[in-house]
C-alpha cells in the first residue's frame, strides 16, 4: 500500500515510479513526481522503486492565474 | 505591437507584450485563440495534483509562450517555496508567480510571508514575480528580497471591480524602480488602460476573460486596452483644469 496524491493505493509497491507515471497518467511531461517529500528528477522515475508507505504526490500544470 | 524599444524586461527577458494572460476557470479549447487574441507571451498557470479526467493543458499552449507557473494553494512561505521548486522541475524554467494566500475568504495575499518566500526564492534563482497587498514598504522589502517584479492587486481576486487600490499602487509605480504589474481585480479593458496610464508596466487578468461572453473578442479588447494605456503613459497626459474651461478652437475670427 502506497499513499497516493492522497489516496491509499494497493498493489504498487515493488514497481518503479515509471510504472506507476505509465499505469496513472498519459500526459508523461505534464507530470512532477514528488516521492516522500522529494522531488524526483526525470532519470530517477526508472530507477526508483516503491517502498510500502510511501508518499507520492503527482503533479500537473493546469488552467490558473 | 507596441515599439521593441519599449519591451517590458523581466529578470532579463524581454517581452513586446504587456497584457499578460491567465488560463483558469476556462476551456482549454480557447486557450491558444485567447492568447493569439491577447497577442500575450506570457500566461499563467496553476500546479494540481494530476488527475485522469484532466487533459494536457500544455498541448494548447504555443511553443514561443512563457509560462508563468502560480503557487496558489499555499497559505504560508514554505508552502509557496516547495510548488515553486515543482514548477521550475515541470516548466524548466525559472518564472514563477508567487502567490501566499492565507485566507480563503477575500483571498488577500500575506505580504510577510511572500517577502520569506520571495527571499528564498531568489536565492535559488528564481524570477520570482510576487502578488501582493500594494503596500510601499512591503514592496520595498520585496524588491530588497529579490523580486523582479511587483504585482499589486487592483481588487480581490476574481471580482472585476478594477482599480480599487488605485492611490496605492500608484504609490509603488512612483517610488519602486522594479516593474509594478497589477494583477487580479481588472474586469474591464477600460481599467487595464487606465493601470498602463498610471505607469504600470503589464497587465496581468483571467476572470475577465474567463467570464466575458466572448472571450476571444475580450483578449483582443485587453490587448487593445493594454497598448493604448501604455502608449498614453508614454505619450506623458496632459494636464487637467481644476476650475473653468479652455476653449480649443481659436477664440478670435468667430464669424458673426
Amino acid at each position: 500500500m502506497i499513499i497516493l496524491n492522497g489516496e491509499e493505493t494497493a498493489n504498487m509497491a515493488g514497481k518503479t515510479l515509471a510504472d506507476l507515471l505509465q499505469e496513472k497518467t498519459d500526459m508523461m511531461q505534464n507530470v512532477v513526481v514528488e516521492l516522500n517529500g522529494k522531488i524526483m528528477h526525470r532519470e530517477e522515475l526508472e530507477k526508483q522503486t516503491l517502498s510500502e508507505n510511501d508518499h507520492v504526490e503527482l503533479i500537473s500544470f493546469v488552467g490558473g492565474g | 505591437m507596441v515599439e521593441s524599444n519599449d519591451d517590458l524586461i523581466i529578470g532579463g527577458h524581454h517581452f513586446s507584450s504587456r497584457f499578460i494572460l491567465g488560463s483558469g476557470k476556462y476551456s482549454y479549447e480557447l486557450i491558444d485563440s485567447a492568447i493569439h487574441h491577447a497577442g500575450a507571451q506570457i500566461i499563467t498557470m496553476a500546479l494540481r495534483r494530476t488527475s485522469t479526467s484532466e487533459e494536457n493543458i500544455l498541448n494548447y499552449i504555443p511553443d514561443d509562450v512563457t509560462i508563468l507557473p502560480n503557487t496558489s494553494g499555499s497559505k504560508n512561505a514554505e508552502e509557496a517555496i516547495r510548488m515553486a521548486r515543482i514548477a521550475r522541475e515541470l516548466s524548466g524554467s525559472d518564472f514563477i508567480k508567487l502567490e501566499v494566500v492565507p485566507d480563503s475568504t477575500y483571498l488577500l495575499p500575506d505580504n510577510e510571508e511572500t517577502i520569506k518566500a520571495t527571499k528564498v526564492l531568489a536565492d535559488e534563482g528564481f524570477i520570482v514575480m510576487p502578488y501582493m497587498l500594494p503596500d510601499l514598504n512591503a514592496a520595498r522589502k520585496l524588491v530588497e528580497a529579490g523580486a523582479a517584479a511587483v504585482m499589486p492587486l487592483g481588487a480581490p481576486i476574481g471580482t472585476n471591480k478594477g482599480l480599487a487600490t488605485k492611490e496605492l499602487i500608484q504609490i509603488l509605480i512612483n517610488e519602486i524602480d522594479e516593474p509594478i504589474i497589477v494583477d487580479a481585480g481588472i474586469g474591464r479593458p477600460s481599467q487595464a488602460a487606465e493601470a498602463m496610464e498610471m505607469g504600470a508596466a503589464a497587465v496581468m487578468a483571467n476572470t475577465a476573460m474567463a467570464t466575458a461572453g466572448d472571450i476571444p473578442l475580450m483578449s483582443e479588447a485587453f490587448k487593445l486596452a493594454v497598448e493604448a494605456g501604455r502608449k498614453g503613459y508614454l505619450a506623458h497626459p496632459g494636464r487637467v483644469l481644476d476650475k473653468k474651461a479652455a476653449a480649443s478652437s481659436p477664440v478670435s475670427g468667430i464669424s458673426k
